[in-house]
């Protein structure tokens, strides 16, 4: 498999080869000339100079001057980004000297609003835009969205899972979903909606556009809910052929994985310490049931008895070990058993350091772009290729993306894109790997005496993960293939018609064959799972601009969308092959064995939209959007929905007033504006929901019918309405300081839920419209050039967010106190002795997330203490587990009995803190310093924060909890009870973890806040001086290291602050490596 | 036939086109769905609710199997288990006794649901028009009797619950929440159904899988024992209702049309995989480990390989290397019973006639085939009774067997218990004893026959046949004895044959999250 992608390097390399050749043509004559500013008179370095017709030319060096070889009567375009283009025809010159005048149109940034675009002077919603290239260096992990974390003022970005490929999950501006990942933004990448932008490659994105308030997500209607961002891919310049060569390699490092270990004796020590605190150290279990068990000795000889080969535990009698082996085997340990006082002898094997193991990665990237008068073109190429973390993780892609644009005559054009990517993964066996390998004690058996993975296969949640990679074929491939079309046409001055076609197929293809092996014998699993998901579109688009009596300016569209989508899945299973050589489940055994199933819908959707937008003077701002969707999902008579956004502003600083105001030297510009919108949401919403559905099963060879889904015709459209305001003002000339300040309240209304049911309807719930929700915030975004000597520069950019709030407003009337769903009763913190509260679940007025959790009073130290406690209070949760202890012994955790009614259950829980951050920081700060002898150095520091939240520590609690004769424990364990004296945590033993219920409840002192400040990324990047770069015919040539998620200040005890929604879920998904790379980037 | 690739395609033919002439589009948003069929689409002709009908029969069947549900719920609260050496996975307060209000209490929503589907299926069954009224009445008797089946299960196990009688259509509004119905209108609803669904069966069973007339009157006979005993104060019985269990019982064989009879061979042959290969058997629960469903009942009561010492290894069933199983095993209370009245007559041996000299003593054939008791200090007892299959190929054993709901000598032995509890039946409660006695290789019963000590032999003999057939707690209620069987009874609430108000604790209470979502409920009493 690794082999198959070696051709793609090849021709990557081989077409960077020809490419750069491309340059090299017939010379006839020479001119040279210097360029300068109209302005000011300055010379330009870095103008563009093409000789029409073909793609030979140059740019301007730092003095402005240039010298290029020109064919007789060549015409010359002069072209420079912020300066209006020039032509000029050559003649018998041989020098030409230019001037450009500053095109004050192109000064202003340009921002995209949807369907179309707009200068961002005259924007009134709320649109971010993030420019991609710096961000492109960053080794984010295969997904392009990573790079944003901490980039993006109101966009919260969660790389929960440390996997390559993974997408984060993403939530724009708090969201209105309760809990986190139900807010998936709408993607538009090159105009056309994608389910994620996974497979992008991030060298290949010219921008990030995110639209973030619903005046704005407004032209995206019924999907665009919760924000939408949109990505272009590059575009060619009417300019020279650019080729464009990248190279990287990465390093993933993952020591933040690990757990601070005990010592072999230490941990050999606590291990066999349990059979002492359990009472009856020959206990059944531990003499024949749990032979496997790292701390039951095992016998050395293969004569012995009770001897099992491959026995996952290698502890074993010292004397035993001597008497058979002849002597301690190299690397062995010595240590006295605490339970006999007999010597005890071991390997030492960290699986910590076999399993938590870096991975690395490469990635190529080639572009090849460039324009005439009558096309402009790109073309890139990208292979990445990552060996991942761990065990089981793999990830390669392949990227292909090419656009071309033709200009048929002066009212017409057409153009058309074509992009498509490979994603091939070893899957493996996911994120086992990682659970597994934190568990695995030190005596347990790593490799055979033959050097293979021994399989541990005593105990199958510590399989050995070497061993099950050895017998496990697991694979993805996903493919993606986007082509459009599209066409303008100018029917007259100002107005264009521009209808688009699309055609874009998805497939998932996975395929599974377990191998025979120990562990699960000749039964061979095998899976197989085919998804294609083919969608056409058709648009058409009509926009109209003109500036009347040169004060009103007008910019309208109008336009329509009809998707219609085919999406199909074919699942197989089987097991019995006889062979491991054939991978497919034909080999699998006939008939009943193998199970097919395939899956079908063909979603449809409708839209039609218009949008306008007119400004007086550039003073007074107004903007209008509406849309008016069809969804296949509702029924007849809902299957409509209307979308408006309206948003004003006021460019205050345009106004005559302003200068009179004294303030113009310091305060440059400020804008005042506010917007109201509506867009919707179907996501995770099936036909079905509307429809009700029959679902087929089988019964003794019979197949029968059962309702499954309760229909609700009544369903409509998930709505948030959204108001917001806010002022975008700048400070100060040269230094610019930028300060953006939003203000945003959305709620949702009717939302898509799963409302409960009552349990007699035999149905846990059905969707329905339920309840208004709503989030409110500010947002501080701010950029300032700090300083700017002409060789050092200091520009910081950044972002402080507020979540106001985050609550239920509104939910449907069922008679319960704030109309609550769900919860669960707890005692009244201010009248503990009366009727207890009802808390959790979705209440009216209450925030989501709070965590609720038992008060921890410390250790019991003594028999003394235990006595009182027991005669105070009954632990009703210890007594009702399997091996009941009703009462508490020195060493246990002592709870405090909140109602004092003598009982300790789950009444006896009080508010511990949100699950949730309310606040972010992002803060990047960029130096740079140039020469023009030396080149220019970089760098680039990307800090983020959160506060506000709480965790579970559910990874240390385990960590303690799991030391018991089966699992690693951790230096932790050091810190727990063994006498009086010793208070930081519980007994660690396993009679006392089962039997107590010490740890697995939620409490101190493993609930900790989980605020931190995060170091993203840092970059040092380094652009070699033009004169050197000349040399090798490069126009441009510069190499970097950069960095990625490198490191956490925090009190948090786990291994990762940011991997919210954590508790169990931190101990099984490893967090996101640290990882650093360096690359060269060349163009010619 | 519905040609969706086609249909895309020629969508976007005709929006090409009209883009292009600027012409408005029609409306394109009804789409055909393919995976499932939508609520308007069902109900259309009779094999729509035979179809139905086979889907209750499955999901009763998941709901016997998952989680091990009905063996917590009935076998694993009685003294026949206790919980096992490994994995407290699925042991819990219930089969403790220690539940409370806020710990270990149940959720019977997988109980109402297929309640929901019986009311469903005798609604819609209404509409749909039958060449012939016998099919339909038959296909509602299913309905019926699951319906009562069901509405059987819940009232023993939390009391009073909600009646519900339509199929839910979504929303439930605030002035339609169903409170708890007394227990006496639920068994008025119960017995109802049972007599509708008799009444529309026809005779005879096709496929012991499926339910029957024959089984309906087994339910019947439990019903009536269940009003008749259990919930009137110990030895004040209603008499009508013990009659007319007595003559649901006498039914059954007319009922079965001669597919079922008392089998006078050797026991172990009682217990096949498949229920049909029995003539034992009135009705049973269909599993198969590779057609599915599967059953994961058993293997919670089996051990692992490697928790058998290496000498017993292969003398067993058990299962090889899954992990989690014996999370209950049988108690040490089987073993004395078992070990009751087990003296053997050689000449009465109907099966084994070459190598036992007479009157020599001998085992219960059934403790031999039910029980293993692993290291023979009664601390490691291991069920074996449905041993499943073992398939080398795949390293593993699937506990497959069909589990019985209904088989003769349960109702045998349920008519023994009416007859002695009407009291002067002596000689034919112990004509029914002899009878499953004698098969299991034991001689006639030769203890006392006064109406007390018989009761006591019954509630024993019950035991030993029906071992892991679900039938131990409900026979210890009836008589008003859990506490007198059951130790963890005992301890955490005491004994029930002296203190009736004990008698709260053989209701489960309800889950809080089952309260919360319907604020009629009351939390069952004495919680």
């Amino acid at each position: 498999m690794k082999n198959k992608y070696n051709f793609i390097k090849s021709a990557v390399c081989i077409c960077l080869i020809y490419l750069t050749h491309l340059s090299v043509f017939a010379q006839e004559k020479t001119i040279t000339g210097k360029i300068t500013s109209q302005e000011d008179g300055t010379p330009l370095p870095g103008v563009n100079i093409l000789v029409k017709g073909t793609t030979s030319g140059t740019i301007t060096d730092v003095d402005g001057k240039y010298a290029l070889t020109v064919p007789e009567n060549a015409t010359i375009s002069y072209s420079m980004i912020g300066f209006e283009p020039q032509e000029v025809a050559v003649g018998d010159q041989s020098v030409v000297d230019i001037v450009l005048a500053v095109d004050i149109r192109q000064l202003q940034e340009i921002v995209i609003t949807g369907y179309g675009e707009q200068s961002r002077a005259t924007v009134t919603t709320s649109i971010l835009t993030v420019d991609a290239e710096p961000l492109q260096n960053i080794p984010a992990g295969g997904n392009a969205l990573n790079s944003l974390i901490g980039k993006a003022s109101g966009v919260q970005i969660l790389q929960n899972d440390g996997r390559s490929g993974t997408a984060p999950a993403i939530q724009i501006r708090g969201g209105t979903t309760p809990g986190f990942g139900g807010d998936t933004p709408l993607y538009i990448v090159d105009g056309f909606i994608q389910n994620d932008i996974g497979a992008l490659d991030m060298n290949d994105i010219e921008e990030f556009t995110i639209l973030k308030d619903a005046a704005s997500t407004a032209i995206y209607g019924a999907q665009a809910a919760n924000g939408v961002i949109i990505v272009n891919t590059r575009k060619g310049k009417r300019d020279k052929v650019r080729v464009q060569f990248k190279y990287s390699h990465e390093s993933l490092n993952v020591d933040r994985y690990k757990i601070k270990t005990l010592t072999p004796e230490e941990e050999m020590y606590y291990l066999r310490m349990q059979y002492l605190n359990y009472g009856d150290p020959l206990a059944y279990q531990f003499v024949s049931g749990r032979a496997e068990w790292y701390s039951a000795v095992q016998p050395f000889d293969p004569s012995q008895e009770g001897y099992v080969e491959n026995n996952a535990s290698q502890l074993h009698w010292l004397d035993d070990v001597i008497q058979f082996n002849g002597g301690l085997p190299n690397g062995w340990h010595t240590t006295v058993d605490p339970v006999t006082g007999r010597q005890l002898a071991f390997p030492v094997n960290d699986w910590q350091d076999a399993i938590f193991t870096d991975g690395s990665g490469d990635s190529y990237f080639v572009n090849v772009s460039g324009g005439t008068d009558n096309a402009i073109y790109s073309m890139s190429m990208s292979y990445y290729d990552q060996t991942g973390i761990g065990v089981f993780n793999d990830y390669r892609r392949f990227y292909l993306n090419a656009n071309a644009e033709f200009q048929l005559s002066d009212k017409v054009k057409t153009g058309l894109n074509l992009n498509y990517s490979v994603e091939d993964e070893n899957l493996g066996e996911g994120n086992q790997w990682y659970q597994r390998s934190a568990r695995q004690s030190i005596t347990t058996r790593l490799y055979n005496e033959d050097g293979s993975p021994a399989p541990n296969f005593k105990n199958s949640g510590k399989w050995n993960p070497f061993y099950y990679e050895n017998f496990l074929e697991r694979d993805r491939i996903g493919t993606n293939i986007r082509l459009n079309a599209f066409a303008e046409w100018e029917i007259t001055d100002g107005l264009i018609f521009k209808p688009s076609i699309l055609l874009n197929q998805e497939t998932d293809n996975f395929s599974s064959l377990v191998l025979a092996n120990l562990v699960t014998g000749e039964r061979r699993d095998q899976e197989a799972f085919i998804r294609d998901i083919l969608s056409t579109q058709v648009s058409g688009l009509l926009t109209y601009e003109r500036t009347f009596n040169q004060v009103h300016s007008l910019n309208a569209l109008a336009g329509f969308e009809f998707r219609n989508t085919f999406d199909y899945t074919v699942t197989g299973t089987g097991f019995g092959s006889s062979t491991d050589l054939i991978r497919t489940i034909n080999s699998a055994l006939p008939g009943e064995n193998t199970q097919i199933e395939s899956e079908l819908i063909t979603p449809a959707i409708q839209s039609w939209f218009g949008q306008v937008s007119y400004n007086y003077d550039m003073r007074y701002l107004l903007n209008l959007t509406l849309r008016y969707d069809g969804s296949f999902k509702f029924t007849e008579e809902n299957q409509w929905g209307l979308f408006p956004g309206i948003s004003a502003g006021w460019n205050v600083h345009e106004e005559d007033f302003w200068d009179g105001l004294g303030v113009s030297s310091w305060f440059k510009r400020a804008k005042i504006k506010a917007a109201y919108g509506e867009a919707g949401k179907t996501a995770g919403l099936s036909i079905n929901d509307t429809q009700g559905a029959y679902s087929t099963l089988s019964y003794a060879n019979v197949g029968g019918v059962l309702q499954t889904t309760l229909q609700n015709t009544a369903l409509v459209w998930e709505t948030t309405r959204e108001w917001g305001g806010g002022s975008e003002m700048t400070f100060l000339q040269g230094e610019n300081l930028n300060v953006n300040i939003e203000y945003y309240s959305k709620s949702a209304v009717d939302r898509l839920f799963l409302e409960p049911l009552p349990s007699f309807t035999g149905f846990t719930g059905v969707t329905t419209n339920v309840g208004t929700f709503e989030s409110r915030g500010i947002e501080i975004a701010y950029d300032a050039d700090i300083m700017n000597t002409g060789r050092f520069s200091w520009n910081v950019n950044g972002f402080v967010d507020f979540l106001l709030s985050q609550k239920t407003k509104k939910l449907p009337d069922n008679g319960a106190e704030k109309n609550r769903i769900g919860g669960f009763f707890v005692t009244n913190p201010n009248n503990p002795t009366g009727d207890p509260i009802l808390v959790g679940g979705l209440a009216e007025g209450e925030r989501f997330g709070a965590i609720y959790g038992y008060v921890n009073d410390g250790v019991i130290q003594n028999w003394d203490e235990a006595d009182a406690y027991n005669e105070a209070v009954f632990d009703e949760i210890s007594a009702s587990s399997r091996n009941q202890r009703q009462f508490k012994v020195p060493g246990d955790y002592r709870w405090a009995d909140l109602n004092g009614d003598g009982l300790i259950n789950s009444l006896d829980q009080e508010f511990k803190g949100w699950s949730t951050p309310d606040k972010r920081f992002g803060l990047t700060q960029s130096f740079q310093y140039s020469t023009p002898n030396y080149g220019d150095l970089r760098l680039s520091i990307t800090l983020e924060a959160t506060t506000g939240a709480v965790a579970d520590d559910w990874h240390t609690m385990r960590m303690i909890a799991q030391a018991q004769g089966g699992d690693r424990p951790a230096s932790v364990v050091r810190g727990s009870w063994i006498e009086d004296g010793d208070t930081q945590f519980a007994s660690y033993t396993w009679a006392n973890r089962h039997t107590a219920w010490n740890f697995e409840r939620r409490s101190e002192p493993f609930m900790q806040s989980s605020d931190y400040i995060a170091l993203r990324n840092v970059e040092l990047n380094y652009t070699f001086p033009t004169t050197l770069t000349d040399k090798i015919g490069a126009e441009k040539a510069s190499i970097f290291v950069s960095g990625y998620n490198l490191g956490f200040l925090t009190d948090y005890k786990g291994p990762d602050p940011s991997q919210v929604d954590g508790q169990d879920l931190i101990s099984r998904i490893p967090p996101a490596p640290k990882t650093i790379n360096f690359g060269v980037d060349i163009t010619f | 036939m519905r040609k969706p690739m086609k249909n895309i395609f020629k969508r976007f033919k005709l929006i090409v086109l009209s883009t292009v002439l600027f012409v408005g589009c029609e409306n394109h948003l009804d789409v055909d769905t393919f995976n499932n069929i939508t609520g308007s689409g069902f109900w259309q002709s009779p094999t729509d609710a035979v179809s139905y009908a086979v889907g209750l029969h499955a999901d009763v069947a998941d709901l016997w199997d998952s989680g091990n549900n009905t063996l917590n719920w009935t076998d694993g609260r009685s003294d026949l288990f206790t919980p096992g050496a490994l994995g407290p996975r699925l042991t819990g307060p219930a089969q403790l006794h220690t539940q409370t209000a806020l710990i270990g209490g149940g959720d019977w929503t997988s109980r109402y649901n297929i309640i929901h589907h019986c009311n469903l299926m005798l609604r819609e069954i209404e509409n749909i028009t039958f060449a012939d009224v016998d099919e339909k009445n038959a296909l509602a008797a299913q309905a019926y009797f699951f319906r009562a089946f069901i509405y059987f299960d819940l009232v023993r196990v939390f009391g009073a619950v909600p009646l519900v009688l339509e199929p839910t259509e979504g929303k439930v509004a605030e002035e339609n929440l169903i409170p708890r119905a007394a227990v006496d209108d639920v068994f008025a609803q119960i017995k109802a159904d049972v007599d509708r669904a008799i009444a529309g069966f026809p005779d005879g069973i096709a496929d012991k899988n499926f339910v029957s007339r024959a089984a309906a009157y087994a339910l019947k006979a439990e019903v009536y024992m269940w009003t008749g005993r259990a919930l009137t104060a110990r030895n004040s019985p209603v008499v009508a209702d013990l009659n007319t269990a007595i003559e649901a019982i006498d039914a059954i064989l007319a009922a079965s049309a001669g597919s079922v009879s008392f089998v006078d061979t050797d026991w172990k042959s009682i217990f096949t995989r498949q229920a049909n290969d029995s003539p034992e058997y009135i009705w049973a629960t269909f599993y198969d480990y590779i057609i599915g469903p599967q059953n994961n009942v058993h293997d919670a009561i089996t051990l692992r390989i490697d928790n058998v010492p290496v000498e017993m290894q292969g003398t067993f069933p058990i299962a090889v290397t899954d992990e989690g199983l014996n999370r209950i095993q049988i108690g040490a209370n089987m073993n004395t019973i078992f070990k009751k009245y087990q003296t053997v007559d050689a000449h009465d041996d109907p099966f084994d006639k070459t190598d036992v000299p007479p009157y020599t003593d001998r085992r219960d054939l059934r403790d031999i085939n039910s029980i293993v008791d692993l290291l023979g200090d009664q601390t490691t007892i291991v069920c074996i009774k449905f041993p499943g299959i073992l398939v080398e190929a795949d390293n593993r054993r699937y506990w497959d067997n069909d589990i019985p709901v209904y088989r003769w000598s349960d109702m045998l032995l349920l008519k023994a218990e009416a007859l002695n509890t009407l009291g002067g039946n002596e000689a034919e409660v112990v004509n029914i004893l002899n009878m499953t006695r004698n098969r299991a290789g034991l001689a006639d019963y030769p203890g006392a026959t006064d109406q007390e000590t018989l009761e006591d032999e019954i509630l024993d003999e019950r035991a030993r046949e029906l071992l892991a057939e679900n039938k131990r707690w409900w026979d210890l209620i009836r008589s008003h004895k859990a506490g007198n069987n059951v130790p963890r009874f005992m301890d955490n609430r005491g004994d029930d044959s002296v203190d009736p108000s004990l008698w709260n604790f053989y209701y489960w209470s309800i889950d809080e999250s089952v309260l919360l979502k319907n604020n009629t409920l009351v939390q069952s009493p004495g919680y």
